[in-house]
């Protein structure tokens, strides 16, 4: 598995890099869900591991398509993401990788309109959702928008960032 | 035995890896098991299984009916808190009716509320909370006219946890629902089917085509021709139908699918079950050793 250790050869998305993957999922923002797989069109449908391959390419860090089982498999034997150590602080465009789903971190830094959702769950009571991810939801489920992780799901992401070769 | 909801993930991950592109997928939920009481008591002569979209209508005709002798348990399985993720979060099925003659049946509703192994309903029905606040998101607990005590008693067992100004749920659930069965009935509800993609070289998957009974010959003679890469979703359709984890002597199958479906398979009486589009008509179908039958239909996933 690659690393940040100064023997490696490779290092983290810097901030900035990392910015320009969150910028890219703001533009999937409405793409309504749709098991596609690679054949996920920005605006049109997609679900998520389509979105997250297409929004990773269009950024500038490509990798080969992985569907959500395969992807954690991939990222480690690929060389092209380090997983994140436990208590380790994400950082914006990070792959939050559970078995059968994928999303993005972000901070909403660069997209503060999009950093709290006004809700009402079904009770009736409105509640203000603070999101940190970017994700797509499941059939029949709402489309591609920001969500929160604490209540996306009730198991912890494996988390992935994208690396690059050092100068 | 891995129960058929599973399988559908499970098969299609670890037999075809490489090949099957299984994204989001879940295992889909069943409204539970059926269980006599007092127990064998009845006995189904008859089910049919109407599958029309993605309602279901299940009429059973028992063997015998002795008036108010013998009723049927619906026991639903115990869930918790599963997130926005989850597709399927009311797995206590409230739009479940039970009928006679088209008439609903009065049913007798109940639930066992626990947190871990230890049992929490009675704190919840002292306190006047729904069980089912758990499959909201976030599953907020309404203490509006909750006794402090009552409250606090829920806090100490980790049914409720406090976050902010708000209160969230914290424990799992099953609904139970008797009724008489001294009569011919009918059971309707909204399926939740597993679901999962696949490209079209992955549905050759020789584990997929056994457990629903279809083979390559059948499916390239309905399904058009398209690249290997081609995606598709699956759908796998899991219907209780026996009572006690006894099968019915005559169990029919009608299924309507839904609008995109292009096959269906089911393993059937006399052998297979396919069909296109059309669907499949008062099948005499076959039940496996838990007492559910199981149905694949394939779609492509881009309309």
């Amino acid at each position: 598995m690659a690393t940040n250790s100064p023997a490696s050869n490779k290092r983290d998305l810097s901030h900035t890099e990392a910015l320009l993957i969150t910028t890219e999922a703001l533009t999937w923002d409405g793409t309504p869900y749709s098991l596609r797989g690679p054949d996920s069109v920005k605006g049109v449908a997609g679900d998520c591991s389509g979105s997250t391959w297409q929004i990773y390419a269009a950024a500038g860090f490509p990798y080969e398509y992985q569907q959500s089982a395969g992807f954690q498999a991939y990222a480690i034997h690929s060389g092209l993401f380090r997983q994140l150590g436990a208590g380790e602080p994400m950082q914006d465009g990070d792959i939050l990788s559970w078995s059968n789903h994928m999303a993005l971190y972000a901070t909403f830094k660069d997209a503060p309109a999009k950093a709290t959702t006004p809700r009402v769950n079904r009770s009736g009571k409105p509640w203000t959702q603070e999101n940190d991810i970017w994700t797509a939801s499941h059939p029949g489920g709402p489309a591609y928008a920001a969500a929160a992780l604490k209540y996306w799901r009730n198991d912890a992401p494996k988390v992935f960032r994208y690396q690059k070769d050092k100068p | 035995m891995m129960t058929g909801a599973r399988f559908i993930a499970t098969a299609l991950l670890a037999a075809a890896a490489p090949l099957v592109v299984a994204d989001d997928s879940s295992a889909g939920v069943t409204p539970g098991a059926f269980v006599s009481i007092p127990r064998d008591s009845v006995p189904i002569a008859e089910t049919s299984v109407l599958i029309k979209g993605r309602h279901v209508t299940l009429s059973f005709t028992p063997a015998r009916s002795e008036r108010g002798k013998a009723q049927l348990l619906l026991q639903g399985e115990r869930f918790g808190w599963l997130g926005e993720a989850e597709p399927y979060p009311d797995r206590h099925f409230p739009e479940l009716a039970i009928s006679a003659n088209k008439v609903a049946l009065p049913v007798t509703e109940s639930f066992v509320a626990q947190v871990g192994n230890t049992d929490v309903t009675a704190l919840l029905r002292a306190a006047g909370i729904s069980p089912w606040a758990m499959a909201d998101t976030p599953p907020f607990v309404t203490v509006d006219g909750v006794k402090p005590e009552a409250l606090a008693k829920l806090q100490a067992a980790g049914a409720v946890r406090a976050e902010g100004a708000n209160y969230l749920a914290q424990w799992q659930a099953a609904r139970a629902l008797i009724f008489a069965a001294d009569q011919p009935f009918s059971i309707d509800y909204d399926l939740r089917s597993g679901y999962a993609m696949a490209n079209r070289q992955a549905l050759a998957n020789p584990v997929l085509q056994k457990r629903y009974c279809f083979s390559a010959a059948q499916l390239a003679r309905i399904l058009p021709a398209t690249a290997e890469a081609t995606q598709y979703t699956l759908k796998h359709i899991q219907i209780p139908v026996g009572v006690d984890k006894r099968l019915p002597r005559v169990l029919r199958l009608t299924l309507e699918p839904e609008a995109g479906v292009l096959f269906v398979a089911t393993c059937a009486r006399h052998g297979t079950a396919v069909a296109g589009a059309q669907g499949l008509q008062q099948i005499a179908t076959m039940a496996d050793q838990h007492g559910d039958i199981s149905v694949l239909t394939i779609q492509p996933s881009q309309p």
